[in-house]
């Protein structure tokens, strides 16, 4: 095979493997044949030495690459996480620990005392779903969708469960006894059968959603830093996950249709807002057909409080400034966003959505 | 023992054999990593915690990978692209090969201009490594601080052989011109 190096150029060096390997790593074998090959075709003398100088280049240029510093401190924290997450997967299959671990167990220990493995918690395996069913009695049932499509799940108690790919949802042999309770990983709408007696609960990542009867969706992968819950229909409460102390609840959000809760995982904070495009609602007080949003020298407050009873969205305004403002406009195919830009227009003021609720700053008419 | 048999060790359940070969490859594994998402150390780490536990999980059905190094590279590269992919599920993301053509070619002021900024050979060279598409540097870092052959270059970055040895060829011609342009004018460079 050497001969087809005869017409070599630099470049033909550079991306011949038997080449570029002898310049990094020599073996004796490899530098007898360069050797005699060399002494065999002197003519390609000076191609070759431009390429080994190349070689060196493209190597002193990638210096700062090759010598990326991972510290030895590093080195042996992750090598401590990842023996414990294999001695967590052993525990089903039991081997024997030789010597070698329990100096990193040591090792473990000494880091565990500085300190230094704090942030492990975050990353830590398996995911709070993983260990929430880990403390369920042992019967209790699983779906998991694999499938590309949501699937559509029937719980004992009639609730209707849209599951979205890659998640999986589970309750407890006794679901319904006492409460109803479910387990998420991954993202659901729920449509919960009203019973006032029975709460419902959604535990997911580090929250929990208790309803009494209504749709919603919650969205809990273990890979993503936040846990969002929004409401189509009725109101659901929404509070960490800390089964140790019961008076955290207060420390949770209630929701009401067309909002929705973000959790960042990191901040451990709740940040309640509007849901991206509102839809109008039908509570069982009022289940009269949709106003059709067309005014003419309709007073400002009216139109406002169709505005929030067709939404269930709260508004607040100025009332006595905007008490003699009317408006003319057919807002019919407006979203909600559109027909507020379009009230504050008329009456120069701006909106803010903060809380869930939209406020509405400013604005005055004369009284005619 | 050789790296074959320190896997066959591992592979019988040897603890003391899966650190050293930990041990061995850790530091190609992060550098390779970090040049790939450089924005987050955790996740790197994070991507070789997971490249090792299912090695150990899956340890008994594992085969003996002719290069070790080149099989846990490419692992790594495996996961995080996994991860990546799933974070990004509802916006499916550029294809790499898309962002190579986006790369816009350096003209030869920016060339001098980055030659002149630079202090050292090593440095000058660093830069223009850096002006290269992403996938020629990583190509580049592949084959000559990994040492891995074209074969096993093209299984990490998912092309044929001969596309993986273009993907050097291209870098090296660019690089040589960049080279030999200032040499005429300022031959004090090189």
């Amino acid at each position: 095979m050497e001969h087809v190096y005869e017409t070599f150029l630099t470049a033909d060096f550079l991306t011949d493997d038997a080449f570029v390997h002898h310049q990094l790593e020599p073996t004796p074998q490899s530098t007898q044949f360069w050797d005699s090959w060399l002494a065999k075709y002197p003519h390609r003398q000076t191609e070759y030495q431009k390429a080994v100088d190349f070689v060196a280049s493209i190597r002193l240029g990638l210096t700062a690459y090759a010598q990326t510093n991972l510290p030895e401190e590093t080195i042996l924290q992750l090598l401590t996480r990842i023996q414990q997450t294999n001695a967590q997967t052993r525990l089903t299959q039991p081997t024997v620990r030789s010597l070698g671990w329990m100096r990193w167990a040591a090792a473990a220990a000494v880091f565990l005392a500085l300190g230094v493995g704090f942030w492990w918690k975050t990353t830590q395996r398996p995911t709070l779903y993983e260990q929430q069913l880990a403390t369920l009695p042992n019967a209790f049932s699983e779906k998991t969708n694999t499938s590309p499509h949501v699937q559509t799940i029937q719980l004992p108690d009639q609730s209707v469960v849209s599951l979205a790919p890659e998640s999986r949802i589970s309750y407890p042999a006794n679901f319904g006894q006492q409460n109803r309770t479910v387990y998420l990983s991954g993202e659901a709408a729920f449509s919960v059968t009203r019973n006032s007696e029975k709460p419902f609960l959604v535990h997911a990542n580090e929250v929990v959603t208790k309803v009494l009867g209504t749709r919603f969706t919650v969205r809990a992968f273990a890979g993503e830093d936040r846990v969002q819950v929004q409401v189509q229909s009725g109101q659901v409460s929404v509070y960490r996950n800390e089964p140790t102390n019961a008076s955290v609840r207060q420390k949770g959000v209630m929701l009401m249709p067309n909002q929705r809760v973000v959790f960042n995982r990191e901040t451990d904070q709740f940040d309640k807002m509007l849901v991206d495009a509102p839809t109008l609602v039908l509570t069982p007080t009022r289940q009269k057909k949709a106003p059709s949003f067309v005014y003419n020298d309709t007073p400002i407050p009216q139109v406002l409080q169709e505005l929030i009873e067709a939404y269930g969205i709260d508004i607040r305004y100025n009332k006595e400034a905007l008490a003699n403002c009317q408006l003319n406009s057919s807002m019919t195919n407006e979203s909600f966003e559109q027909k507020l830009t379009i009230v504050c227009a008329t009456v120069g003021a701006t909106y803010e959505i903060i809380d869930g609720q939209v406020i509405i700053n400013g604005g005055n008419c004369q009284p005619q | 023992m050789n790296e074959q048999q320190l896997w066959a060790a591992f592979q019988s359940g040897n603890e003391e054999a899966y650190t050293q070969l930990y041990q061995l490859h850790i530091r190609a594994m992060y550098r390779y990593g970090m040049s790939l998402v450089a924005v987050s150390e955790a996740f790197v780490l994070d991507c070789v915690h997971d490249v090792f536990t299912e090695l150990w999980a899956k340890r008994n059905r594992l085969t003996t990978p002719n290069n070790i190094r080149h099989y846990l590279l490419k692992a790594l590269k495996n996961r995080i692209m996994h991860l990546l992919e799933r974070k990004e599920r509802y916006n499916k993301s550029l294809d790499e090969a898309d962002y190579d053509v986006l790369w816009t070619e350096p003209n030869e002021l920016e060339i001098r201009e980055e030659l002149e900024a630079a202090n050292t050979r090593q440095q000058r060279l660093q830069r223009l490594i850096a002006q290269l598409p992403p996938r020629q540097q990583e190509a580049l870092k592949l084959r000559f601080v990994e040492n891995m052959n074209y074969n096993q270059i093209g299984e990490v970055l998912d092309v044929n052989q001969q596309s993986a040895k273009n993907l050097v060829f291209r870098a090296v011609e660019k690089l040589r011109d960049w080279i030999i342009l200032p040499f005429l004018t300022f031959s004090t460079f090189f």
